[in-house]
């Protein structure tokens, strides 16, 4: 796993979005993710996390949001002001949670909209073979209609779509969303594959803590849309905070209801 | 025999150049979700352009031709690009009476450009009959059937095969995904207008050689919206059959029915079969059914 | 004494069913009266030709209240008020030759539109949106087909003469009587329809519109609800039909074809959809502006020479007429009521911005 010391991937800087002029999602976060590097980014329910993943991937303004301060650099170059569409193009490619599947266009329909970030469907074939090896299902599903799939199999499908459409960096906003345990597991060790023979960035948002630290090497804690604690993630499951407020351990001791005072233990991040 | 061969000809050709415009609309709406009920305006727009070239400016046709259709493609850039845009998220009562009122401009702009009278194009297929199937048929029939035919035939290969014809399809489905794919939504708003600009125009040309070139034209284009709906407004072999229908339906109603009752019946034919298709399929016979959450 | 002149909260629960909420303090209800006032005494220093336009414009309040609680309260859109309008005014003409007094002909004939208006309403029950549009515009050319063709009823294409309408014996004529006559039943629709927007039905209609699967689940009657939603529409429509035809004593199918039922979507959405102060805004305001119009194109005639001519003028003013409906609805797609409420709010809020 070569991590290059140079220049991050994506660079995000003191980065604040707000919503309809009102809701403040996102209260200055700044992280960065190196070349080749697997970076997670965990946290509750409304930290954060989606929105600023929508606004990495300039889908904010479809959901009536804006940056209003701070920046992100990708490649070197400054993303915030430019179109979804540009930004895919330049190699930054997100899967929304949910999947990024078109549900009324095949299977084969949707893997043939990576010809807008290749530039055509050159070669478009060998990679496919690549990745119908590991996910065969996309080979005898190949001409249904992709709503027809189920949660899994869309999950699968969206991930084949932004793998062909050769990105530097993949951004996927909780992939393990609805999914059953075993597929996750089995789904996430496919990814590390694909990771592999595509040479992918990943950028990993995640509710599922324990599978997100397995797989990446470093990662961001996010709450009440600021980054609490980052560290690469050996530190992160070791810490006891993260240990016992996303995964579940709780260090053995029985706590009783009685004893209030554990509910209202703050976390303390900085000791 | 002859009657009915002479109404089934002209019945095909008139359904013909009801598809083509109603392929236009589809167009719009598969890409934008907008349906343009200004449609109708387009077209006899297309037909005044190409009369401008060709008559008023002399042009010999093969050059009217593109120029005109080059015309129409900037104006559905123009509409999508001043009137549409600005208009993404309002909702759809809004974006109707848009192009409701845009189709009222249109219509009185060219009235007050070339005035009321009817005007005489120079006919682009030579006029004369010829002898089908024991019947003295009018060539310009034929010769609209062929051109319409054509046309609708480059169309659906674009739509399907190129991929500005995936990119539209993808964009009207999930805009936000086909975003996210790379796709440029505005591009291909702009686009889908112009392109069904363009076929509006084509289909206002056609229909130029077969009934003239006046202020009722629009009028006329209004009965392409039952075709569309009959056929599915996402299903462009349904649009064709549809427009097929009606014009068949409208030509032997003419025929048939009308010198009973003394008239009428042929324009209201197309909206009462409009009706049935609603009460009955109302996503027409090849359209997928919206799917709707609360 | 202040606080009982200038609060905006409630205290007794007949203010909380106010038809008119605002009320309750001094200033609105001295602009209330002073308005109400004005209204009476409006036309008296009036040329004919404005009493008539203004009487048109009062005709065009009915039939707007009409069209609104169909497609703004309800959200059931349509093009077929028109229609409507001509069914009114076609019983009027018909019962017009048997000597009745107006305050039978005209519930008669905005009953009659009413059953029409149900029989429409079937349609709507499973469409919506868009194709509930061109089912509309369906029934329009069918209703425009049938009267053109039945020559015997309606005198076909040609038209009919439409007596004068009495009541108690005496002839309403003149546009002065006019004038209070619809003024007086303008004022009743808009008082019903306001009253109706907060009630019951009206809650319903609003719920159906905004969620018509949620508002089912919750236990309203979706076929009760469209029901009622097109037949009050279509009874105004039809009320209003009948005045006209009282008015303009003569009518013809062209008076009620798909341009008028086009324009009273315009009244209502560049007056503000949903709301009754909307609809009186939007209808004086699109009776009004080919006047103005008119005037400006006159004015300016003597700058372009080719806008005098009788018809390009024709032209002209519609270029206008369409290019003022998409303006609105680009910068202003909430319409007049929404400009008025924040006009109030402005000054209401004064110094302060929110």
């Amino acid at each position: 796993m070569a991590i290059h010391l140079l220049k991050p991937l994506l660079e995000v800087s003191n980065l604040e979005v707000v919503y309809h002029d009102v809701v403040f999602a996102v209260k200055g976060i700044s992280l960065s993710v190196a070349r080749g590097q697997v970076v997670t980014l965990f946290g509750p329910n409304g930290a954060g996390k989606t929105s600023l993943v929508r606004a990495i991937s300039g889908m904010l303004r479809s959901v009536e949001g804006e940056i209003k301060a701070g920046s992100i650099v990708f490649d070197g170059k400054p993303i915030s002001a430019r179109a979804p569409d540009q930004i895919a193009r330049l190699g930054l490619y997100q899967i929304p949670e949910g999947g990024s599947v078109i549900k009324e266009l095949t299977v084969r329909e949707n893997l043939q909209l990576s010809r807008f970030c290749r530039g055509s469907l050159k070669g478009i074939a060998d990679d496919y073979a690549l990745i119908a090896d590991r996910f065969p299902i996309l080979k005898t599903r190949e001409n249904q209609l992709g709503g027809y799939l189920s949660g899994g199999e869309q999950q699968i499908l969206s991930l084949a779509k932004a793998l062909l459409a050769r990105p530097q960096l993949l951004v996927l906003d909780e992939p393990s969303l609805g999914l059953a345990p075993m597929l996750v597991a089995e789904n996430f060790e496919k990814l590390q594959d694909l990771k592999r023979d595509f040479d992918v960035t990943i950028l990993l948002i995640e509710q599922n803590a324990r599978v997100a630290l397995d797989i990446a090497s470093y990662g961001y804690v996010m709450e009440g849309g600021r980054v609490v604690y980052d560290g690469a993630s050996d530190a992160l499951r070791q810490n006891r905070e993260i240990q016992e407020f996303y995964l579940g351990l709780s260090g053995g001791e029985k706590k009783s209801y009685r004893d209030v005072k554990h509910y209202k233990r703050r976390k303390r991040w900085l000791s | 025999m002859e009657i009915l061969v002479q109404l089934l000809l002209s019945g095909v050709s008139q359904g013909m150049g009801y598809a083509l415009g109603g392929l236009g609309f589809v167009l719009i709406y598969k890409s934008t979700g907008v349906f343009n009920f200004s449609h109708g305006q387009l077209i006899m727009v297309g037909g005044y352009f190409f009369y401008l070239f060709q008559v008023q400016l002399g042009l010999p046709p093969w050059w009217a031709l593109p120029v005109a259709l080059a015309s129409m493609f900037a104006l559905g850039m123009a509409i999508e690009r001043l009137c549409l845009r600005p208009m993404v998220g309002e909702p759809t009562i809004a974006i109707i009476m848009l192009t409701i009122g845009l189709g009222g401009l249109l219509r009185n702009l060219v009235g007050l450009i070339w005035g009321t009278q009817p005007q005489a194009p120079v006919p682009l297929f030579e006029p004369g009959f010829f002898s089908f199937a024991g019947a003295q048929l009018p060539r310009v029939y034929a010769w609209t059937l062929a051109a319409a035919t054509l046309a609708i035939l480059a169309f659906i290969l674009f739509f399907q095969k190129s991929a500005q014809g995936m990119a539209m399809r993808a964009v009207a489905f999930d805009q936000d995904k086909a975003s996210l794919s790379g796709i440029s939504v505005p591009r291909v708003f702009a686009l889908s207008w112009a392109a069904a600009s363009v076929m509006a125009g084509v289909s206002g040309i056609l229909m130029m050689q077969l009934m003239g070139l006046d202020l009722s034209m629009d009028s006329r284009g209004l009965s392409a919206f039952p075709a569309a709906i009959l056929g599915g407004i996402d299903s462009i072999g349904g649009v064709i059959l549809g427009g097929l229908i009606i014009g068949i339906v409208e030509a032997f109603t003419g025929g048939y029915l009308d010198p009973y009752i003394g008239g009428g019946a042929k324009e209201v034919v197309g909206f009462v079969v409009l009706l049935l298709i609603l009460m009955v399929r109302p996503y027409g016979l090849f359209g997928t059914p919206e799917i709707r959450k609360v | 004494m202040a606080m009982k002149f200038f609060r905006n909260y409630r205290v007794s629960y007949r203010e909380d069913r106010a038809i008119f909420p605002t009320l309750i303090n001094f200033w609105p209800r001295f602009w209330f009266v002073v308005i109400a006032l004005a209204l009476l005494l409006l036309p008296l220093p009036l040329q004919q030709y404005w009493i008539y336009t203004i009487n048109l414009g009062l005709i065009a309040v009915i039939g707007a209240l009409g069209l609104n609680l169909l497609t703004g309260y309800s959200g059931q859109i349509s093009i077929a008020h028109a229609s409507f309008l001509a069914l009114g005014a076609y019983t009027t003409a018909y019962l017009g030759r048997f000597g009745l007094p107006l305050y039978l002909v005209i519930p008669a004939a905005g009953a009659i539109a009413a059953l029409v208006g149900g029989i429409v309403a079937v349609p709507a029950l499973r469409l919506r949106g868009l194709y509930l549009a061109l089912a509309t515009l369906a029934f329009y050319a069918i209703i425009d087909f049938a009267i053109r063709k039945a020559d015997f009823l309606t005198g076909g294409a040609a038209g009919t003469s439409v007596a004068a309408p009495t009541m108690f014996g005496k002839t309403v004529a003149g546009d002065l009587s006019f004038y209070y006559l619809t003024l007086g039943i303008a004022a009743i629709c808009t008082f019903f329809v306001k009253n109706l927007e907060r009630g019951k039905v009206g809650r319903a209609m609003m719920a159906v519109r905004d969620s018509d699967i949620a508002a089912e689940m919750a236990g309203i009657s979706l076929f009760w609800t469209k029901l009622t939603a097109f037949g009050i529409s279509s009874f105004l429509g039809g009320i209003a039909g009948s005045l006209l035809a009282y008015y303009l004593q003569f009518i013809n199918p062209d008076n009620f074809g798909l341009a008028v039922s086009i324009s009273y979507v315009a009244m209502i959405i560049v007056g503000g959809l949903g709301t009754v102060i909307g609809s009186v805004f939007g209808a004086i305001f699109m009776v009004f502006l080919p006047e103005v119009v008119r005037v400006v194109l006159h004015a300016s005639s003597s700058v372009i020479p080719k806008l005098d001519v009788a018809a390009s003028g024709a032209f002209a003013e519609g270029a206008i007429y369409g290019l003022v409906i998409i303006l609105f609805l680009m910068f202003k797609p909430e319409g007049l009521a929404r400009l008025w409420r924040d006009l109030l709010i402005y000054f209401r809020s004064w110094p302060f911005t929110y």
